[in-house]
């Protein structure tokens, strides 16, 4: 998600306020420390413009 | 019916509501202060009566003033914006229930082997098990 934001050019900041949480929830996902809900995951990657199996990757599946 | 832009845009609103404003939990703060000074005052204690105001209203600002700076005191502030905090906060929550819960169930056990009086011990153990009991069952059957 990190690469993706920065190639939009965004702050943190900029992507949290567009998908409705705060900076340091876009942050903790980028660092893999939180795992989005499913609604916020499609929201993500409703923004970028891709998939949620695009953006997301679970170990084990 | 509601579009996806629609739905973003109300959940980034009803966010930026609860981030800005949450002065429920600082004005709470200040308010216990106030109540101690009066309890105290009237107990012929000032020293407790300004110390116990004093403290109330520095963790009332505190609260105000660092909840920009820090996550932890937005948290504390009651600015629960989104999932993750929201998380937090549960995860927090259900700590503080289990640390109680030993605290409590200790404190009865340990009252009752030296013999004293213990009712309210029981009393408090007897809200802390049914409201967990009742909370339980409302939430299973809401899914």
């Amino acid at each position: 998600m990190r690469a993706l934001r920065q190639d939009k050019g965004l702050s943190q900041q900029d992507l949290g306020q567009a998908l409705g949480v705060s900076r340091q929830t876009v942050n903790a996902i980028e660092q893999n420390r939180y795992d989005p809900s499913l609604p916020l995951a499609i929201r993500i990657a409703r923004y970028f413009g891709t998939t949620v199996e695009g953006m997301f990757h679970v170990d084990g599946c | 019916m509601s579009t996806d832009a629609d739905r973003n845009a109300e959940g980034s609103g009803r966010d930026r509501g609860r981030r800005r404003g949450s002065w429920t939990v600082p004005v709470t703060a200040a308010l216990i202060g106030g109540l101690f000074l009066v309890i105290y005052l009237a107990h012929h204690d000032a020293g407790m009566a300004v110390s116990g105001l004093i403290i109330m209203l520095a963790y009332a600002a505190i609260l105000v003033l660092g909840s920009r700076r820090s996550e932890a005191v937005a948290l504390l502030r009651g600015e629960t914006g989104d999932e993750r905090r929201r998380s937090i906060e549960l995860r927090a929550s259900a700590l503080t229930l289990h640390v109680l819960t030993l605290v409590l169930v200790g404190g009865y056990i340990v009252t009752l082997i030296r013999g004293r009086e213990s009712m309210t011990w029981a009393g408090l153990c007897a809200v802390l098990g049914g409201t967990y009991l009742l909370s339980t069952i409302v939430l299973t059957r809401r899914g």
